[in-house]
């Protein structure tokens, strides 16, 4: 039985590579399909790797955008429209105190603003005489505010009006590390209501460089050559993006949610192989957040031969899985989404189970399973109401959250 | 189109009859005495507004001696917020209570009932109109144009143009408003209106206006509203628009430099607070030095009423005594919706 | 004298956010009533209404919302100054009222629809908008604070005892701002005809020379528990909480159900519609308006003002009642048992020979009775006739009733062309409206 407590999802928005609204998302994920193509931000055709997921629909036109760059515009937009839509079901919530609606925001990390940067620092010189006049003096007046970590979450929480505790956190699992302290706090009594986002993109050139060096992400040059997760010869994710929100309360309030959830971080310092936790860590982190085996697993599909093994095995030792348990992979879909995956999971994984559809690892052929946990090889039909979703970061970050809808039974 | 174009009516029109009733004492000496049966059983119809309205509705037709032809005659109001009476809400709301809280449930199963059921009557803004027309049996166009000052002096002009174009070859015109309903008042207070100077009140006043009057001894001659140069950010009351004259400065020196208020000898002052009032006497001065000012006699803010009462008090002038060789007035008022009317009235030859 | 011409539509209705989903709507012959869903009206005598499929609460901020529904929906990206606007209007609560919002949103498509920008900020507005909301609002958030004693006006606080959130014009001065307007604003709350005679005063201004551009229409929302409350207590609302409460000039008709929403049109003087080739909805003839002048509580039974209203109309489009210009009237076609025989006896009236093939319709069944913005509405349906020769239907209309003699249009719509419409308007307090459009010239 999980010591943690559950919330209440009554409300969700997000921006992927595969779409802004979840049922769509849940459409293209049914039908197989991947968002790696050549990377349409930059020509990164000579790095390492050069496919990417990035989200197709720009940020929307908002005054904020001196103040935030496009991943911080993609999270108050979801936080907003996350609340809105809770707003509308719970009315409780549109009358809530400014000081008992909590912000809790994850965030991958600073990124380089490579567009500014190249223009101030192109013509610097190494021992950086008259960097002034050599180019810092084109950088935006809002440069800093851009870069400052928090500034996502200030800006939503003046949009939202919430006045109460919360937190920004950095890092590759700092989605989960977010939604962990979001439901902790509202099992507290500090917050009657959370507004948690998550936002990162792994399409910048230095993550493209790093990780492709590494082997965290596929050298692929077509989609036609990229193997999915779990496959036997995977070598490599396709590095994406997200924004993702989700509001949640207490599981007391009398009115129906769209889901529960329950969230869980930690890291072992990459002692899994490459770059990831290793496989008992995600397997511990899985036993946190679940009430009882489950049949639905959503993988964190590092699609690094060894660390999908690894998983899989521990999820099979740890005796989390029902004997007709099936993995299904949304990050092999979207791409690897970084900070923002457990929310992104979240919210595909409890639509799932609300269609009652499982959606395929894209792009797996059958009887390619890595280990002896079934794979999702095609869509199939599911009366599962409870699942779990594991993602894996660098330097042996990982998250795992358990997901129920209603009729799931629970301790 | 030139601003004198848009003030000055293209042509004249008499003004055959008007009432008012200005200020709290008035109101309540002209309320008692003006009840008959019938008015005293619709009385819980009708907001306190509504009664003041009616009141000069039908002062102004009788000043007119308009006993038939109502069925063509018009009628434009500038009206103030919702009206309904204190003794509904409080009965209303005593009935909707749960634990000392409000209770949608309780107000639905108990609460409503509680209230007079034609209280919607009360509620809705037109019924200031309505109620004196129905009393009054008139049956030509009408208007009910919610004011604050302004869109009295855009009754007034609505009704000048009736005339004009053919609508009805009468009119009656004019606002009926109270300051010192408790919710109106709160706002005042909260918004900073009374610090600001304004001392609320209340009253009505209408004119009866025709195409052909013959006993009429003074006429309209122009009638508009000039709105202000308002930039920066909404105000935070919903109440004032805006209490700063700079943002109309360029109307108000625009109008004064008309051929027609240029032609005026007095003007009546109704500002709602006094920096208003004195902005509105510092340009006039610098304009027109020769023109005399004239505070309004209802010292009070009373709202939609304010414009139609400074007009009453115009028309007034012309029948002093002491004003016997006035040939023309004007009104200038500005209100808490910081737009500026401007009204002219002339002895008839 | 200028020829006026409709230029820009926008509309908020039950049926969706935009001009499209309304027309989609009418077209289908579909209904958009149901239960209220932004309250709890359970323990309300009505509960069901014409309610806007808003997808966000207006009592929380909402700015960016809004903004993204402008740019979702009606594909509106706001400047940085209209941005500032909203701003602003939601930071002094101003999109609390569920009009606003509504006439904000549709005076942005009316605008942008027109091709309005900088050469038209000198354009006036003329709106009719409905009661304030937060009345009773207010007073509970001072019951609640009183501790649910007698209400005390008079104590002195620190704290504002009453907040009016919501004065009636305040849709009209979050419009201007936005807009950028600095012309001004009209507001008329002559009830159930105030978008019609907002429209009207619009024309008005156009036809005599003092404007080239008017934004005019209405706003409003009674779906709200002091607005559905005190109708109920009238009477006037159907006590029948299903789809079809409102039966227009049917036989068993029994009552209204209220609705919610806006149209805003930009008017323009024809010659400079053409000049800069805007697109050209319709013509507006004429309009009419008189006053019963008989019952706070009910209208004339013979209609007589409500057919003078109409006759008015006609004379000022020059168009005559016997011949077949006039193709199609939209009526006030409340569903309730006094008004629909009252404006059936005044069409007859005023068509004479005419009626039994004179077709009429009212959208009430399909969106509710959407009061001061009805009239707005309802001649923003009109324009269907024009855009798609294809006359709305009555929704829920299924038995004639023979105290009402005209031809009333089932619930499907009707495929006609036709030359001049009317549309009526008779609101609470005898107020009546009448006015004409005409297809646009070749």
């Amino acid at each position: 039985m999980s010591p943690l407590a559950r919330a209440a999802i009554h409300g969700w928005a997000l921006r992927t590579p595969l779409g802004s609204e979840p049922e769509v998302l849940l459409a293209r994920l049914l039908a197989g399909e991947r968002a790696a193509s050549p990377c349409p931000m930059y020509d990164a055709s000579s790095y390492p790797c050069s496919l990417a997921a990035a989200i197709p629909v720009p940020p929307l036109a908002s005054r904020r955008r001196k103040f935030l760059p496009r991943m911080g515009l993609y999270a108050v937009e979801v936080g907003v429209a996350a609340l809105a839509q809770a707003r509308l079901r719970v009315p409780q919530l549109a009358t809530l105190a400014p000081e008992r609606l909590g912000l809790f925001f994850g965030y991958g990390g600073l990124r380089a603003p490579w567009d500014e940067l190249m223009v101030a620092m192109a013509e610097q010189r190494s021992d950086l005489e008259a960097s002034w006049e050599r180019g810092l003096r084109h950088l935006h007046p809002f440069f800093m505010l851009q870069q400052l970590s928090n500034n996502a979450h200030a800006l939503c929480a003046e949009e939202v009006l919430a006045r109460g505790e919360g937190v920004t956190l950095s890092g590759p699992n700092a989605g989960a590390q977010a939604l962990a302290s979001a439901t902790a706090a509202l099992a507290a009594g500090a917050v009657d209501a959370a507004l948690c986002v998550a936002y990162d993109s792994l399409l910048a050139p230095e993550v493209l460089i790093e990780q492709g060096l590494r082997g965290a992400l596929t050298a692929a040059r077509t989609v036609e050559e990229l193997r999915a997760p779990y496959d036997p010869e995977a070598a490599g994710a396709v590095p994406g993006e997200a924004a993702a929100a989700l509001v949640l309360v207490r599981e007391d309030w009398p009115m129906a949610p769209l889901a529960y959830v329950r969230a869980a971080d930690g890291a072992d310092a990459g002692a899994g192989g490459q770059q990831g936790p290793a496989g008992r860590t995600l397997a511990r982190l899985a036993q946190l957040v679940l009430t009882g085996p489950v049949s639905v697993v959503d993988g964190a599909a590092q699609a690094v031969s060894a660390a999908d093994r690894a998983e899989l095995a521990a999820l099979e030792s740890a005796e989390i899985l029902t004997a007709d348990a099936r993995l299904t992979a949304t990050l092999g879909s979207l791409g690897q989404v970084g900070a923002a995956a457990p929310l992104v999971q979240a919210i595909a994984l409890a639509t799932a189970l609300r269609a009652g559809q499982l959606p395929p690892v894209a792009g797996l052929a059958a009887g390619r399973a890595a280990g002896a946990v079934r794979l999702a090889t095609g869509a199939m039909a599911t009366a599962a109401r409870a699942a779990l979703a594991l993602s894996a970061g660098a330097r042996g970050f990982g998250g795992a959250v358990g997901i129920e809808i209603e009729g799931a039974s629970h301790g | 189109m030139p601003l004198s174009a848009q003030l000055e009516l293209p042509r004249t029109l008499p003004i055959a009859g008007a009432r008012r009733l200005a200020g709290r004492a008035a109101v309540s000496a002209a309320l008692a005495a003006a009840e008959d049966d019938a008015q005293r059983r619709q009385r819980k119809q009708m907001s306190h507004a509504a009664r003041l309205a009616a009141a000069v509705i039908q002062g102004a037709l009788s000043a007119a001696g308009w006993t038939d032809g109502r069925e063509t005659t018009g009628a434009f109001l500038g009206v103030g917020g919702s009206g309904a009476e204190l003794a509904e809400l409080t009965a209303l709301l005593a009935g909707s209570t749960a634990d000392g809280r409000f209770s949608l449930r309780r107000f639905g199963e108990r609460g409503l009932g509680a209230a007079n059921p034609l209280l919607a009557f009360q509620l809705m803004n037109n019924f200031t109109l309505c109620h004196g027309a129905i009393q009054c049996g008139l049956g030509g166009p009408s208007g009910a144009f919610f004011s604050r000052g302004a869109g009295t002096v855009a009754a007034l002009a609505a009704a000048a143009w009736a005339i004009i174009e053919g609508q009805c070859p009468r009119a009656v015109a004019g606002g009926a408003d109270s300051a010192l309903h408790p919710v109106t008042l709160a706002e005042l207070r909260r918004a900073g209106a009374l610090g600001a100077g304004l001392v609320p009140d209340e009253g009505a006043a209408a004119v009866a206006l025709a195409a052909e009057a013959a006993a009429a001894e003074v006429e309209l001659v122009a009638c508009a509203v000039l709105p202000g140069e308002h930039e920066g950010p909404q105000p935070d009351s919903a109440l004032i628009a805006s209490l700063d004259p700079l943002p109309l400065r360029s109307a108000l020196q625009a109008a004064l430099a008309t051929a027609v208020l240029a032609a005026s000898e007095a003007v009546v002052l109704s500002a709602a607070v006094p920096q208003l009032r004195d902005f509105l006497a510092a340009e006039l001065h610098r304009a027109l030095p020769r023109i005399a000012c004239i505070e309004r006699d209802a010292p009070g803010e009373t709202l939609a009423a304010a414009p139609a009462l400074a007009l009453g008090q115009a028309i007034e002038l012309f029948a002093h005594p002491a004003h016997g060789g006035l040939r023309q007035a004007a009104i200038l008022s500005i209100g808490l919706d910081g737009e500026l009317g401007v009204v002219a009235v002339r002895r008839r030859a | 004298m200028s020829e006026v011409v409709i230029t820009g539509v926008g509309v908020v209705s039950p049926f969706g956010i935009g001009l499209a989903p309304f027309f989609a709507g009418l077209r289908a012959g579909g209904c958009a009533v149901g239960p209220i869903r932004h309250f709890d009206a359970s323990a309300l005598p009505v509960q069901v209404a014409g309610e806007v499929p808003l997808p966000f609460r207006t009592c929380a901020p909402c700015a960016l919302p809004l903004m993204q529904l402008c740019q979702t929906r009606l594909g509106i990206i706001l400047d940085e100054r209209s941005q500032a606007a909203l701003y602003q209007a939601d930071h002094a609560g101003a999109l609390a009222d569920r009009k606003v919002v509504f006439a904000t949103l549709a005076a942005l498509e009316a605008w942008r629809d027109a091709g309005c920008g900088e050469a038209e900020r000198r354009a006036p507005s003329y709106l009719g908008l409905g009661l304030e909301l937060g009345l009773l609002d207010d007073l509970t958030d001072l019951l609640d604070a009183q501790g649910g004693g007698p209400l005390d006006f008079d104590r002195d606080r620190g704290e504002p005892l009453v907040r009016l959130r919501a004065p009636v014009d305040l849709g009209a001065s979050v419009v201007r701002r936005l807009l950028g307007l600095q012309a001004a604003a009209v507001v008329n709350v002559s009830a159930c005809a105030a978008g019609a005679l907002a429209i009207a005063d619009a024309a008005a201004l156009i036809r005599r020379g003092h404007a080239q551009v008017v934004l005019c229409g209405g706003a409003d929302s009674m779906v709200n528990p002091l607005g559905l409350g005190g109708m109920a207590r009238l009477g006037a609302p159907s006590p029948r909480a299903a789809a079809d409460a409102c039966r227009p000039f049917d036989r068993r008709r029994d009552g209204l159900v209220i609705g919610e929403g806006a149209a805003l049109f930009v008017l323009e003087a024809a010659e400079r519609a053409a000049a800069r080739g805007a697109r050209v909805y319709a013509r507006v003839l004429g309009w009419g308006s008189t006053q019963d002048g008989y019952r706070v509580t009910a209208p004339r039974p013979d209609g007589s003002q409500a057919a003078r209203a109409m006759q008015q109309a006609l004379r000022r489009a020059g168009v005559s009642p016997d011949g077949d210009a006039v193709g199609y009237i939209n009526a006030h076609g409340t569903g309730t048992p006094l008004n629909d025989p009252a404006e059936a006896h005044a069409i007859a009236a005023v068509f004479g020979d005419r009626t039994p093939e004179l077709p009429v319709s009212s959208i009430k069944g399909a969106v509710g009775h959407l009061m001061a913005a009805a009239g707005a509405l309802e001649l923003a349906a009109c324009l269907l006739a024009f855009t798609d020769d294809l006359l709305p239907g009555t929704a829920h209309h299924r038995e004639p009733d023979p105290d009402c003699p005209i031809r009333v249009l089932g619930p499907g719509p009707q495929p006609a062309r036709i030359e001049v419409a009317l549309s009526n308007s008779f609101g609470f307090g005898g107020q009546n409206a009448c006015l004409a459009i005409g297809r646009p010239r070749p």
